[in-house]
């Protein structure tokens, strides 16, 4: 029956390529193959995204009168609500984690030198869709600090020069904060990032495959070759053990930690005290606070803003810049990026205080 | 059907059971308070903060039980797939895959 299925199958849709192409593709077994798994996790949490994002989306009204009122039936009136809108929520949080995490080893690394320069830019511009995703969200339930917190983030790219204004009318649908953008940010979250992400992640799935897995610097200049496993069923079975503990893990901190939904927004009203973005924004947000009003003749915000561009255009084009042959240390380049998680962690740690 | 088989199915199938019986045990209570909610006079004021909580003592221990649930589930399934591993990398050792393409 199974066997007759799978042929049945097979005969119409040819699955046997892809199996023999899963059994034939290897994964090589080292001391740091424990990263590898963050780059699985990020999509097992985009799945989960996925699947609460479609229960959400059943109960949500992106409407001004009706968004802050349509969370709050969520969590209180629909079975299960509150866990569905705190796995969402957590979900989020773990996966731009686990891509923070997964670019950070690559760099470490050095895995985005030749040939996988693309598969770097890829992952780059993941990391700034699912930023994207988180900022476009935070917004949704309509309430005051998620109101504030917009208005603040909105504001920033006035700062650049030029095209400032105009990108921030963009971004609101106007020259406010409003239900133009409520509906706005709605329709980026659930149509037009989905769109990019699946596309950027086909690209950045097939440049994975086509280049093969990466190995680390000590591995690579070795004349004998290390030790493999194949993808199909040793590695998957491994992955598998992750998934369910991070799946446990999730539930759990959902469960027990789920985020609250402040009173609906008033957009007469001045911003609340002590707003703060989502935790990942929070050292950039810290960033653009330390400066001072000016900079020379230059507003400082203008600066910040600009340097946190250029900063964003050397991490884009980091092959680029190093693009040395594989085996080269590159002591500056893993320098670069611990100094880039120090800063990272003191400036949160500050934003939080 | 190997003892190692059924073992995992019975699992499966008492986890998704507890999954729906989690999912009614939170739907009734809810319903109830709502009916009760119902007839009392409505309130005016909307309040400062909600946080999403069980709603009773029933919804609570049904969490809980929830939560034991998967991760004894949880540690069933590692120990299996942790035996799995096991066999899929002995059979790799002896080349069985390849021997299985040629």
């Amino acid at each position: 029956m199974k066997i007759g299925i799978r042929s049945w199958l097979d005969e119409r849709f040819g699955l046997s390529g892809i199996t023999d192409f899963l059994t034939k593709k290897t994964v090589p077994l080292h001391r740091h193959t424990i990263w590898y798994y963050t780059g699985s996790a990020i999509l097992l949490f985009f799945a989960i995204q996925v699947i609460t994002g479609f229960m959400l989306v059943l109960y949500y009204k992106p409407t001004l009168e009706m968004a802050n009122e349509s969370v709050a039936r969520i969590m209180t009136e629909i079975p299960l609500g509150w866990i569905i809108r705190s796995v969402h929520s957590w979900s989020a949080s773990f996966m731009i984690a686990f891509v923070f995490v997964h670019l950070l080893s690559i760099w470490i690394a050095k895995s985005y030198r030749r040939p996988r320069e693309l598969t770097w830019m890829t992952g780059v511009m993941l990391l700034v869709v699912s930023l994207l995703f988180g900022f476009t969200g935070y917004l949704l339930p309509w309430d005051d600090l998620s109101f504030s917190a917009t208005k603040v983030g909105t504001d920033i790219p006035r700062a650049i020069p030029v095209v400032g204004a105009w990108v921030t009318k963009l971004l609101r649908g106007g020259e406010d904060v409003t239900g133009d953008t409520l509906t706005r940010f709605f329709g980026i979250h659930v149509c037009m990032l989905p769109v990019f992400l699946f596309l950027l992640l086909a690209v950045h799935i097939y440049l994975v495959q086509k280049q093969g897995m990466s190995l680390p610097l000590e591995a690579e200049g070795r004349q004998e070759k290390p030790k493999e496993i194949p993808f199909w069923p040793n590695f998957v079975f491994r992955e598998m053990i992750v998934w369910l503990l991070l799946i446990g893990i999730l539930f759990t901190i959902a469960i027990f930690f789920p985020p609250s939904l402040h009173k609906v927004a008033d957009v007469m009203a001045p911003a609340p005290e002590g707003i703060r973005p989502e935790w990942y924004f929070l050292f950039l947000f810290q960033t653009l606070k330390i400066f001072p009003a000016h900079v020379l003749f230059v507003s400082g915000e203008t600066v910040a803003v600009l340097l946190i561009i250029f900063a964003g255009i050397l991490f884009f084009f980091l092959p680029v810049f190093d693009n040395k042959p594989t085996q080269v240390k590159g002591k500056m380049i893993t320098l670069s990026a611990y100094a880039l998680v120090l800063y990272a962690l003191i400036m949160s740690v500050w934003g939080l205080l | 059907m190997t003892l190692k088989r059924r073992a995992t199915l019975l699992f499966l199938f008492t986890f998704l059971f507890q999954v729906v019986w989690a999912g009614t045990s939170l739907c009734y209570p809810q319903q109830a308070v709502e009916k009760k909610e119902a007839s009392l006079p409505q309130k005016e004021e909307t309040p400062e903060k909600i946080v999403g909580a069980p709603q009773n003592v029933k919804e609570k221990a049904g969490i809980w039980v929830f939560v034991a649930w998967m991760w004894i589930s949880v540690f069933v399934l590692v120990y299996f797939l942790r035996l799995k591993i096991a066999e899929a990398d002995r059979l790799h050792g002896i080349r069985f895959y390849s021997l299985k393409k040629d």
